[in-house]
């Protein structure tokens, strides 16, 4: 019996080695892609991949300066054969897990994702949290090719800006399974983030090497009508999207500096320059920082309106204080806080009304709270909702509260003795 | 049954050839002092020269009225025999026989006394923190540092003598009470059953008597140091000692006590939690590290994160072999590496640290020929192998039978293989008691020392897979 | 299979989750069945007390016949032709759970991992475990489900806070506004009828250390195994959408992937896939095992395993038959509709028949049993 059992076992076993070592495949002949680019031309589709090259790292010598990426582009009627198109022109086999995004041709996006998108969540290699990115203004291939980081891969120097998006709230990094989960929703429609190119402005001795007279921005974002890109909005739009949809983290708000206090209707400068009230087309400027910001939306039906409530309740700490007011006074806090709310509410009502009124979409996901809320009506309305939600009414309610004021308090401009 | 006779010549002869004119039996004949002819044979250099020539032979000779003999010898452990065969299995093992014309009865005198290693601190097994004494060759030495750590008088050896040519002392030793009765039973009976020439050393009797001899999991424990015994003794277990060899066997050994050393129990809880869950830990690395490696590195790519992947794929550019193939190579040569380092005469022992650092490391990764990441990965196998050294038999082997299946099938190849190990593992009985336990079944009283190890003053009861009646330790508790 | 072998009821309930789990987490069929939107879950949970319906035709048996397995007690009731062919259906039934998830084992791993690997290696290497497993016993795999239990549900349950950022609740929301009962309980039945587990109870029987408490031991595990493949389903729904859900082959996978924490712990599928491959060897082992046992009793031979290797390379030959010309996830049938007959057959009508075959021969039955 136990004979039998080896025998077979030994089987298998050769059969195994005969056949060759099957998926295997070493490090060495993979393309690692960190980047790509995806255009339509006509009918075509171009990729465009931005690809490690490895030098061999013998005592640990690192690259001296010279590129180590390397681009493809190649053609075909869909990106899978595209994709495969490459092996003819190149030495490696590309390989999508590492890809950290995926740029989008202005062009493409206007004539829709869905086609091309089937692949990107079908093949296994293509991970899910690679973040989108349309290309604004230009093709996506125009954009690749540098990067003006510390990184020198594009692909990694875009992912770290895109993670960082929190320090300002103006752009939105979205990865496709967030797309998705918007595209399949019915009462969202999709935003993607922005990448563009844009001129450098830099004195001609600096970087003598740097040939390179672009840098990348991703401000700003990509509208969409499910997967038709409809039109863009612009940073500080963007800003208020992102309050709306409650992700805004650790950004800052700038506004300018009240003259007026609130409560005693009294000027809030102090010291010398108190006598040059004449000067105020000098514009002074608040920068207040977000600790933590949290909104909460609620759909309302009021005499058969619908309303929309926005309530944002902000924490900050004050950054900078262009002026000299007293930012130890209660009255001064409580103004600038004032001041500060009106500018968070402005940028969102700027938002809500670029949605509303040029693209009539519902970017916000109003229509899923109006689903959750009263789900009979929503079934009348589903289909009309975006002319709908063009029409109706909003109210935003902003709350702000400066917590801390930096490690000074006094106003900057103030001499000994006053 | 060969009776002695009470002719003195004729035992003469008949020892003589018994033991072939051996040189080194030495025979004395002398005359009582009532005329009587006595002869006593022993081996040289196996007894006590002094005590034969003062409490024997000079009582014996200046004997002047004709008493027994009993009176005459002053040695406390005098004893009579009448078969001949007796006589000479006592004879090689340090006793004096002494015939005396006229008399059908032999007298032996135990007067062992034999050169034997001192008592030291094992090499193999060094603690910190504990008692340093090791085991000697010995038997009656062993026997004695047990006893004193368990001074109570339930405690019981019971000798047997196997091995035809080699007549080798063997000793079992249980706590009457507290031990496990069928593992006791069965013990005894595999130790009847044993039918061979030989038994050097304790692991003859082991590979002879234990359950499973097809599997690598060792279900018999050896250790070489007293306090280690006698704590599995008054768990229940049964100790068997070999004479001439350091290492005494414990019977019934579980998966468990391959993690467990003398020294969690001797430093306080929260320490001994934190080394042995570093024991299983490196228990895993050291059989999974190079598979995984390999099959993440070859399968896999896309579950290794982006930055260390960069660096990995740079290190293998240039590198002429496949991973499988330079993961089987490195684990080949520090196999090497570690055999020659056994077996090497100590004046060379820096030439080889040397060269195998230096080949190895250095100059492989700098020639191109390995990549440096897989050298880590190597040593990191090494350096945790040797935390349970008890088990570096099955670690070895099945970390290249892993290594094999990661290179052919990936992860799930190295899944399966783990999974069948650790099934194989489980399905062992070591003398009736399940490997798998406190783990599974799952024994809550022995899971208080699985990896958290928790208070002493916690442990009231004996684990249950190994004790089944005397349940209770702290007198205190004991319900009458 | 030697009914001396005891497993106890701990070990046996565990078992059970597990293979109720390892269906949950890898391709989640319960996705798929009516009402096909946000309830899912709920349909889910009303799935426990269809289940406990269908099987108490053999729960009944197996409790007056409690130191029999299922197919000897069957030959029991229905004599001994009868019963003969009853048992070797009853291996057949085995088998054939034993081939499908062989079969969408394979597919699975040349899907998400391994797309060159040929079929007959993939599907080689879990029989030859299997097989090994099955060779060793019925308490190695009870024991190797106690030791593998824990790890796989401590995977299920860290992974959620690993990834609680990508989580989102509120998809759940409205909860039953959309669908009407009727639809619950269509889609609680279909889901009922995915699981032939209580076979594997109904085989174990014998050897259970407590077996007065079979009862308990089949609520505990449909409760807790229910409980812990509806977790998987709401982290997955939350995750990733509902449509998103339904349309994914894998969706826990896909969410495994998502794990992203402080750009450390990320990537980590790879022990997902450990936890899975792991659940998946003891199910296909339990099965095999019980597919040869039952095949031994039909041959009234206790020995069980002289018949492992033949019937594991039935089992690899016809899955290979089935898989190289069908996709079995992807596309529903035939290995659903297969399943779905097999289980109505095996679970519901002959133990129904069985049931009332007994009740009427019941004295002459008793008799029998005494002897």
């Amino acid at each position: 019996m136990k004979k039998k059992f080896i025998l077979l076992i030994s089987i298998l076993l050769l059969i195994t080695i005969l056949t060759g070592c099957w998926g295997a495949q070493e490090l060495n002949t993979l393309g690692i892609v960190s980047a790509t680019g995806i255009d339509i031309e006509g009918d075509e589709i171009i990729t465009t991949f931005e690809i490690i090259k490895l030098n061999p790292s013998l005592g640990s010598s690192r690259s001296d300066g010279s590129k180590n990426v390397r681009y493809i582009q190649t053609r075909g009627k869909t990106i899978f054969e595209a994709l495969r198109n490459t092996t003819l022109v190149f030495d490696r086999r590309i390989y999508l897990s590492h890809n950290q995004v995926y740029i989008l041709g202005e062009e493409l996006a206007k004539k829709g994702l869905t086609p091309y998108f089937d692949f990107l969540q079908r093949d296994h290699e293509c991970r899910e949290t690679a973040y989108l990115l349309v290309s604004k203004g230009s093709k996506a291939y125009e954009i690749m090719g540098f990067s003006s980081g510390v990184e020198d891969l594009q692909g990694n120097y875009i992912r770290d800006m895109l993670k960082n998006n929190k320090f300002t709230s103006k752009s939105v990094p979205i990865n496709i399974t967030e797309y998705f989960k918007n595209y399949y929703d019915a009462g969202i429609q999709p935003v993607v983030g922005v990448i563009q190119k844009k001129e450098k402005k830099y004195e001609k001795n600096m970087e003598m090497k740097n040939k390179d007279k672009s840098i990348l921005s991703v401000e700003g974002a990509a509208v969409f009508n499910r997967e038709k890109l409809v039109g863009y909005l612009n940073g500080e739009e963007t800003r208020g999207y992102n309050y709306v949809r409650n992700k805004v983290k650790d950004g800052i708000i700038e506004f300018p500096t009240p003259s007026i206090d609130i409560s005693k209707n009294t000027l809030l400068k102090i010291g010398s320059n108190v006598n040059n009230i004449s000067n105020l087309d000098i514009k002074e400027f608040t920068v207040v920082e977000i600790i933590k910001s949290i909104t909460k939306n609620k759909v309302e039906i009021e005499d058969g309106k619908i309303i929309l409530k926005i309530n944002v309740k902000t924490k900050g700490m004050l950054g900078e204080e262009q002026s000299n007011i007293d930012v130890s006074k209660d009255e001064v806090i409580k103004t600038l806080e004032e001041a500060c709310s009106k500018e968070i509410k402005k940028q969102i009502e700027k938002a809500l009304l670029k949605a509303q009124k040029e693209y009539k979409i519902d970017i916000f996901g109003f229509g899923n709270l109006f689903y959750r809320k009263y789900p009979k009506d929503w079934k009348k309305i589903k289909d009309n909702w975006n002319d709908i939600f063009s029409e109706v009414e909003f109210r935003v309610d902003v709350k702000t509260d400066i917590i801390r004021t930096g490690i000074t308090n006094i106003p900057s401009d103030s001499l000994k003795g006053e | 049954m060969i009776l002695i006779s009470k002719r003195v010549e004729d035992n003469k002869t008949f020892v003589l050839d018994s033991f072939n004119n051996t040189s080194d039996l030495i025979h004395y004949e002398f005359e009582t002092n009532d005329n009587k002819k006595v002869i006593i044979f022993y081996i040289e250099g196996f007894i006590d020269r002094d005590l034969l020539d003062r409490d024997i032979v000079k009582p014996m000779i200046s004997n002047k009225e004709n008493r027994d003999i009993k009176k005459i010898i002053s040695i406390s452990n005098l004893s009579e025999v009448y078969e001949i065969k007796e006589v000479i299995n006592k004879i090689s093992e340090g006793n004096v026989a002494i015939f005396i014309n006229g008399n059908s009865i032999a007298y032996l005198v135990d007067l062992k006394k034999w050169e034997k290693r001192s008592i030291e601190e094992p090499l193999a097994e060094s603690v910190v923190r504990g008692p340093k004494e090791g085991f000697v060759e010995d038997i009656s030495s062993n026997r004695n540092l047990l006893r004193k750590k368990i001074k109570s008088n339930n405690l019981v050896f019971e000798d047997y003598v196997i091995g035809e040519q080699t007549r080798t002392k063997v000793s079992i030793a249980y706590v009457n009470g507290i031990v496990n009765e069928d593992v006791l039973n069965e013990v005894r009976k595999r130790l009847n059953n044993i039918d061979t020439d030989a038994i050097l050393e304790s692991g003859y009797i082991e590979q002879y008597i234990e359950d499973n001899k097809a599997s690598m999991f060792p279900t018999i424990g050896n250790t070489q140091k007293p306090d280690v015994v006698a704590g599995k003794i008054l768990e229940g277990r049964v100790a068997i000692f070999c004479d001439g060899s350091p290492h005494v066997l414990t019977v019934p050994r579980l998966f468990i006590e391959n993690i467990q050393t003398s020294e969690d129990y001797y430093i306080r809880p929260h320490y001994a939690t934190f080394l042995r869950s570093i024991r299983i830990f490196s228990l895993f690395l050291t059989i999974l590290l190079p598979g995984v490696y390999v099959a993440l590195q070859i399968f896999h790519q896309e579950m290794i994160p982006t930055v260390l992947l960069v660096s990995m794929a740079g290190a293998r550019e240039g590198v002429p072999l496949p991973a499988a193939i330079e993961a089987f190579l490195m684990i080949i040569m520090l196999e090497l590496i570690k055999e020659s380092g056994i077996r090497l005469p100590r004046a060379v022992g820096s030439a080889v640290s040397i060269v195998g650092a230096l080949v190895l490391g250095q100059a492989a990764v700098q020639a191109g020929i390995v990549s440096a990441p897989m050298v880590i990965v190597i040593a990191v196998t090494a350096i945790a192998e040797f935390t349970v050294s008890p088990l570096i038999e099955l670690l070895i082997l099945h970390r290249l039978v892993i290594l094999f299946l990661g290179a052919f099938a990936g992860l799930y190849g190295v899944t399966c293989g783990l999974v069948a190990l650790i099934v194989g593992g489980l399905s062992l009985n070591s003398f009736g008691v399940s490997y798998g336990y406190p783990i599974a079944p799952i024994g809550k009283k022995g899971l208080k020392d699985f990896v958290i190890r928790f208070p002493l003053s916690s442990f009231i009861f004996r684990p249950k897979g190994i004790e089944k009646t005397n349940m209770v330790r702290h007198t205190s508790r004991r319900k009458k | 299979m030697n009914k001396s072998e005891k497993v106890s009821s701990y070990q046996i309930i565990l078992l059970l989750i597990i293979y109720r789990l390892v269906v949950a987490f890898s391709f989640m069929p319960a996705v798929n069945v009516s009402p096909g939107n946000q309830d899912i879950w709920i349909a889910v949970v009303l799935s426990i007390p269809y289940t406990i319906l269908f099987c108490l035709p053999i729960l009944f048996l197996s409790n007056k016949f409690n130191d029999y397995t299922l197919v000897e007690y069957m030959e029991i009731i229905f004599g001994k032709f009868l019963g003969k062919v009853i048992g070797l259906f009853y291996t057949f039934v085995f088998l054939i759970f034993t081939i499908a998830y062989v079969s969408i084992l394979a597919e699975i791993l040349d899907s998400t991992m391994y797309p060159s690997m040929p079929t007959i290696v993939t599907i080689s290497i879990m029989l030859i475990t299997c097989s090994y497993i099955s060779f060793k016993g019925l308490e190695p795999i009870a024991r190797g489900a106690e030791v593998f239990a824990p790890f796989i549900l401590t995977v299920i349950f860290i992974f959620p806070m690993l990834g609680f950022n990508n989580l989102d609740f509120k998809v759940l929301l409205p909860i039953l506004k959309d669908s009407t009962f009727i639809d619950l309980n269509k889609g609680a039945i279909e889901i009922a009828l995915k699981f032939a587990d209580v076979l594997i109870l109904a085989m174990v029987t014998p050897n259970l250390e407590k077996k007065e408490k079979l009862n308990s031991i089949f609520i505990k595990s449909v409760f807790f195994g229910v409980l812990a493949s509806n977790f998987v389903f709401i982290i997955s729904l939350a995750a990733l959408g509902i449509e998103q859900t339904k349309h994914s082959n894998f969706p826990f996978f896909t969410f495994a992937r998502l794990i992203n924490v402080y750009d450390f712990i990320q990537r980590i599928e790879s022990i997902y896939v450990i936890s899975w491959v792991t659940g998946n060897i003891g199910k296909t082992s339990g099965y095999l095992y019980f597919s040869t046992v039952s095949f031994a009793q039909i041959l009234n031979k206790k020995n069980n395993s002289k018949y492992i290797i033949p019937l594991a390379l039935v089992t690899l030959i016809i899955s290979l038959i089935f898989k190289d010309r069908n996709s079995v996830i992807g596309v529903n049938e035939p290995l659903q509709r297969i399943l779905l007959i097999t289980i109505l057959i095996s679970i519901i009508i002959i133990p129904f028949i069985a049931l009332i075959v007994y009740l009427l021969r019941r004295k002459k039955i008793n008799v029998d049993v005494k002897e």
